[in-house]
């Protein structure tokens, strides 16, 4: 008996996938369905034997609590402040080492450096220069520019709490999105920017009218990203503040882990990190729609209208 | 005469320099803090250099804090398995879904996908549950295990991508010559992938050290604590008036991915790219 070739080769393509699925389906696939199911449970890990269905409640429940109201107000408060700075300065920084420069090399190590700290670490280094006493931060505005009146008792006081915490943020996760901007100018041709300086354009003029407009993949890829990033934030107020003072920085994902690891309350907890997922997921869907390439249909409803078949398909 | 180019280039230069010099001063006063005696640390008279060189902080590691070194190897055991194992599983799965035809296969792919973009505390709730009852809570294994799988879609696709860019003619000239599946795949593909291992390993170490959530959740005493984790208790306990052995800590603690990231930098990098235009 001999097989066909393709089927030789269907059987050996799931070969090569299955150690890698099976690892994904258990501890990804099965948690993922797990959890959906919790969502619609009580169920306290400490006390209950067995969830018990309660259909909606946890999902309705979540309105009326003010700890979670709270946790989303900040989680969203992050976001749009964390979100819009990140891609701007990122995209700002790879514009500037696109230039070329004398010494990018070394500049972009340095920005990349700060990738590699684990995140709570970068905490602890940053509760210790926002210290209130003895901090960098603070020894800096008064004794160099003099400006006392400046001075916060940085992870102390609320707003100046959130504020530290995108801080700590940005510094941490500029370097991922300097390199994705960087593979998207990198992706740009050539020739484009040739011909447009051959028309005369100034530098400013070609970053506006070409190069910008030219990035949108870049736009989706880290868009995604930084939504991400921003909803899930976590360890840095876990670690600087704990959510407080109060629970001015208290957001959604810790919120979330209290719940599951610290009241076992492994339903409520499974529906706030549902809760999260639905978000990110809305916010990615505008995004993607946001950044869609209208060219590039147009150009594909006029071949389509005219019936010419295009080659790629 | 200066150009205008000359001119818009140098201050161009010069912002970078300023941006990166901002960007080290959370090392540089890390380093320069773990090497101060306590009474310039706890000062209110702004100094940036020590007087003299002090590594009294760094000796009390090695006296006072034998935990430290728990944390210290956990790191090195739960990273050097997850790595090796993610490696290997994104391979074979990138190599399966790029080279491959079957049913099912756009489901993985839509599975991997969505998987990336859920919040990982979903995951961890019912792993949590599940290694309770099987009392792999507080194990290097029920640390590693997670690891392997929750790091495996971004290794997947920035292997998929490097397989993408293997011309299928190779591997028919390997299997005209006999070999077989698997030697076509470990012979002749993976050499030509180097980089994107390379890449992966770094990208699956860095976050593996510094993970933090599932450490936090899935090991609770020192027996199987990372460090990202450890460290933290550590400052708990100090009360945070330790800030010198602290900032020790963090500098022993960071030194591995230090190493590996400037030595390895290149394919970081340029993995990454490849990832983001392709994915």
């Amino acid at each position: 008996m001999k097989m066909g070739y393709r089927k030789k080769s269907m059987l050996a393509g799931y070969a090569f996938a299955a150690p890698g699925m099976i690892f994904a389906v258990l501890y990804m696939g099965y948690p993922l369905l797990r959890s959906f199911y919790l969502s619609f449970t009580n169920y306290n890990f400490a006390f209950d034997s067995q969830p018990a269905l309660c259909g909606l409640e946890n999902y309705i429940n979540m309105f009326k609590d003010s700890y979670f109201l709270d946790s989303f107000r900040n989680t969203a408060v992050f976001t749009l402040a964390f979100f819009p700075s990140l891609m701007i300065l990122s995209l700002i920084i790879a514009l500037l080492l696109d230039k070329g420069v004398k010494g990018s090399g070394i500049y972009r190590t340095c920005i990349f450096m700060s990738m590699v700290v684990p995140l709570s670490l970068t905490g602890i280094i940053f509760q210790w220069i926002f210290n209130n006493q003895y901090g960098l931060l603070n020894s800096v505005l008064t004794q160099i520019f003099g400006l006392k009146s400046w001075t916060h008792n940085w992870l102390g006081e609320g707003k100046w709490a959130m504020f530290s915490i995108i801080v700590v943020s940005l510094w941490k996760n500029m370097g991922m999105l300097v390199i994705f901007f960087m593979a998207g100018l990198a992706n740009i041709p050539d020739d484009i920017i040739e011909a447009a300086k051959i028309d005369g354009s100034n530098s400013i003029q070609t970053t506006f009218r070409i190069i910008l407009p030219n990035l949108k993949e870049s736009y989706i890829v880290c868009g995604v990203w930084a939504i991400i990033q921003s909803v899930k934030v976590f360890e840095q107020p876990f670690v600087m503040t704990n959510g407080g003072p109060g629970t001015s920085t208290l957001v959604l994902y810790q919120y979330t882990w209290q719940n599951a690891f610290k009241y076992y309350e492994m339903g409520y907890a499974s529906a706030i990190g549902y809760f999260m997922g639905i978000i990110i997921l809305i916010l990615s869907a505008i995004n993607m729609f946001a950044n869609r390439d209208k060219n590039v249909d147009e150009v594909k409803s006029k071949r389509k209208r005219k019936g010419v078949v295009s080659h790629a398909e | 005469m200066l150009s205008k180019k000359k001119v818009a280039r140098f201050f161009v230069g010069l912002i970078l320099a300023l941006i990166s010099f901002g960007w080290l001063i959370p090392f540089i006063w890390t380093l320069l803090t773990s090497v101060k005696v306590n009474d310039e640390i706890y000062t209110n008279i702004l100094k940036f250099l020590p007087s003299h060189l002090y590594f009294g902080h760094y000796r009390s590691i090695f006296t006072k804090l034998g935990s430290f070194f728990s944390y210290f190897k956990n790191s090195v055991v739960v990273s050097f398995w997850s790595v090796l194992f993610n490696v290997i599983f994104a391979a074979t799965l990138g190599y399966s879904f790029s080279k491959f035809e079957y049913y099912g296969k756009k489901i993985f792919e839509g599975f991997i996908m969505l998987v990336i973009t859920l919040p990982y505390v979903i995951y961890l709730i019912p792993i949590y549950i599940m290694q309770s009852k099987m009392n792999m809570i507080d194990t290097n294994l029920g640390l590693i295990l997670p690891y392997i799988a929750t790091n495996l879609p971004m290794s997947v696709f920035i292997m998929r991508g490097q397989f993408n860019g293997v011309p299928n003619e190779m591997m028919e000239a390997a299997r005209i010559d006999g070999a077989n599946q698997w030697q076509t795949f470990s012979k002749t593909v993976i050499p030509v992938v180097k980089s994107g291992i390379a890449t992966v390993i770094i990208m699956t170490f860095v976050t593996v050290w510094g993970e933090f959530t599932y450490a936090r959740t899935l090991s609770v005493t020192p027996k199987s604590q990372t460090l990202a984790v450890g460290i933290t208790f550590l400052r708990d306990e100090a009360a945070s008036w330790q800030y010198g052995t602290l900032t020790a800590t963090i500098i022993l603690s960071l030194i591995p991915v230090m190493v590996i990231f400037l030595s390895m930098q290149k394919y970081f990098v340029k993995g990454i790219m490849a990832g983001a235009i392709k994915g």
